[in-house]
């Protein structure tokens, strides 16, 4: 479903990606793992459209996506996937559910319905009871498993997600692992998870080791 | 906790050096212009008229206090600088007053270099006009002194207690001392207009107008949250929200940033109504010359504290780095953030704009109700209405100038670390 060929970037003189092909189906979990600064999270990028390879392509349900110019590579990302940073990242001036309802309300959906949504999404992460909070309010791992349901609330085909329990402890990094995992494979999504922890790429049916920028294994 | 990596000390240095140079700028154009006024009115409003010397003082305060507003806004930008690496510098055994001293030093070599750049532009900008370039080698030292000394306070919660870094989210209440700060500056200008010794009155309304500036902070900052709650509960769309919550999250910085534009919007309307009252009883035109000085002033305080608002916008902007490019990356359009940014001034400023246009209506009017030319009302309140509409405008496109910042805060690039 989603498919990676030849891919190459770099930034200045550091070539972050040289040669990367890969193709992740539908429903499936992939960990991609490797050491510090091996360009999973360019690769990551690369795949989900925030950034374009300088050559190769990338293709998702058989539509390019490095060639959708700004507007439609946007519009794919807020349609189709959903995406949790290492920090969450959550805006710090909105309730854990306005930050979940976020995605929706750009989409266009209506305010109560957004909110209806994004309440659900809290409730399947088991965070409803931090719905009316700032992110300022909230542990590392409940403000994470907020921004997970923020990527889950418009219910995107695949969901990336780079070192997302990074800044967890284990037992809270656990928890939002699980949770991960089980509400992607509830609804079929297709998870792709950068990670350098091994107890978290054993969620994976599936790894992927870059190193210097190339697929090891 | 999100650690900015470094590009944000250095963003925020260079913003301080931009910063300071468009003060000492706008603060050397501002002497340059008044000079220029006071040279090219001479003849018709110095002898003839004795209040002229009033309204030469009213001028200067009036391009002063922005620029001086303009200054501590951008020194505030300094004390926010690495608020995080002072904390850190103290947990790692550094004194408080070893802080202060990288602090001022840091900030003063931003300002320094910005002072340098401003005060050349501004030396070239009287030498254009003609006008002696010395009265314009004040502005440098100015924006440097009050480079240092808001480096001198720098963080001073952060100072006083490392681990305090928290998000200032508690609001103070409301003291008696805010009403009586409105009440004492009011009491100065309405002294200098009295005591009318072109000196003595240039000082008391200068003086007058920056703690009027200070009260006008404090109650713009309840009007302006209030505006937010009000747009908040409202919102039905993502950057309504957005922007709501983000103001009413620090009113207080745009309640500063504001508080100029209102002045300006409060001065334009006071002095608008009293030329049309003026007018309409056909007194002496030597008033002309006089007009055209104030409203002069009006525009440079109005570009002053429209730089204010740049400031203001690109630091919150900076503040928001990683989260908003973390909406982008999840599929919020560019052009519906910048739009975020538009409203936040549109929520901010037409309450706060509103309010001086009234007030500045009512200060003129009420002592005249006798004899006001009622006729004349509706003219009043139309002018009155559009200086409170360019007050908000000016704030809008002020957002509008702020997008390429936003661009380049939504670029992928901050999401690296
Ligand atoms: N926006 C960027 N600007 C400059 N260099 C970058 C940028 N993003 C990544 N890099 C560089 O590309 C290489 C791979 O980075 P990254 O993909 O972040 O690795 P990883 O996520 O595996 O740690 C590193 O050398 C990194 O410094
Ligand atoms: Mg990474």
């Amino acid at each position: 479903m989603l498919e990676a060929r030849a891919l190459r970037k770099s930034f200045g003189r550091t070539t972050a990606l040289e040669g990367v092909s890969l193709s992740i189906g539908e429903g499936e979990i992939v960990a991609i793992t490797g050491p510090s600064g091996s360009g999973k999270s360019t690769l990551l990028h690369c795949l989900a459209g925030i950034i374009r390879p300088e050559a190769g392509e990338v293709t998702f349900g058989g539509r390019r996506v490095d060639s959708l110019d700004d507007a439609g590579r946007t519009r794919l990302r807020r349609e189709s996937f959903g995406i949790v940073f290492q920090h969450g990242e959550l805006v710090p001036e909105l309730s854990a559910m306005e930050n979940v309802a976020l995605p929706l309300l750009f989409g266009g959906h209506a305010g109560q319905e957004s909110l209806r949504s994004a309440m659900e999404a809290l409730e399947r992460l088991g965070v409803a009871d931090c719905a009316e909070r700032l992110p300022g309010e909230l542990s590392g791992g409940q403000s994470q498993r907020v921004a997970v349901a923020r990527a889950l609330v418009a219910g995107p085909k695949v969901v990336f997600a780079d070192e997302p329990t990074g800044a967890l402890d284990s037992l809270a990094g656990e928890l939002v692992m699980k949770e991960l995992v089980r509400t992607a494979e509830a609804a079929r999504m297709a998870l792709v998870i950068v990670t350098h922890d091994n107890r978290v790429a054993s969620y994976a049916n599936r790894e992927i080791v870059l190193r210097d920028g190339r697929v090891a294994g | 906790m999100s650690g900015q990596g470094h590009a944000r000390p250095v963003g925020r240095g260079r913003l301080m050096t931009a910063g300071a140079a468009l003060a000492t700028l706008l603060l050397g154009a501002a002497v340059a212009l008044l000079e220029l006024g006071l040279l090219s009115s001479r003849e018709d409003l110095w002898r003839t008229r004795d209040d002229a010397p009033l309204i030469a003082a009213l001028a200067l305060a009036l391009m002063a206090v922005p620029a001086a507003a303009f200054v501590h806004q951008v020194s505030r930008l300094a004390q926010a600088t690495g608020e995080r690496r002072l904390a850190a510098l103290r947990l790692a055994g550094a004194t408080a007053g070893q802080v202060r001293l990288i602090a001022a030093r840091e900030s003063g070599r931003h300002a320094l270099a910005g002072a340098l750049l401003g005060g050349a532009a501004a030396l070239a900008f009287a030498l254009v006009l003609g006008v002696s370039p010395w009265w314009t080698l004040v502005a440098p030292p100015v924006v440097v002194l009050g480079g240092v000394l808001s480096g001198l306070m720098a963080g001073r919660h952060v100072i006083a207690s490392p681990l305090g870094v928290v998000r200032r989210a508690r609001l103070r209440q409301p003291r008696a001392l805010d009403l009586v700060l409105l009440l004492l500056g009011g009491g100065m200008i309405t002294a200098g207009f009295v005591l009318k010794h072109w000196f003595i009155t240039s000082v008391l309304v200068g003086v007058g107008a920056v703690v009027l500036v200070f009260g006008l902070t404090l109650a713009a900052t309840w009007l302006i949250r209030a505006s937010a709650r009000r747009a908040g509960r409202r919102a039905g769309t993502a950057e309504a929200l957005l922007a709501a919550r983000l103001v009413e999250a620090d009113p207080r910085a745009w309640a500063r940033t504001l508080s100029v534009v209102g002045l300006t919007v409060f001065f334009g309307a006071g002095v608008t109504t009293q030329q049309t009252i003026v007018l309409l009883r056909d007194v002496s035109s030597s008033f002309e010359a006089g007009y055209r000085l104030v409203y002069l002033a009006l525009l440079i305080a109005l570009v002053t504290s429209a730089g204010a608002l740049v400031v203001h916008q690109a630091e919150d902007l900076l503040d928001h780095r990683r989260s908003f490019a973390a909406l982008s990356a999840a599929g919020a359009p560019g052009d519906a953030l910048g739009r975020v940014l538009t409203r936040q001034a549109l929520i901010a400023a037409t309450p706060v704009c509103a309010v001086a246009a009234v007030a500045g209506v009512l200060v003129v009017v009420l002592p005249l109700v006798d004899v006001f030319p009622w006729t004349g009302l509706p003219l009043t309140l139309g002018l009155a209405g559009a200086m409170a509409g360019i007050g908000v405008l000016g704030a809008s496109l002020v957002a509008r100038l702020a997008r390429p910042i936003l661009a380049r805060a939504l670029h992928p690039g901050a999401l690296h670390r």
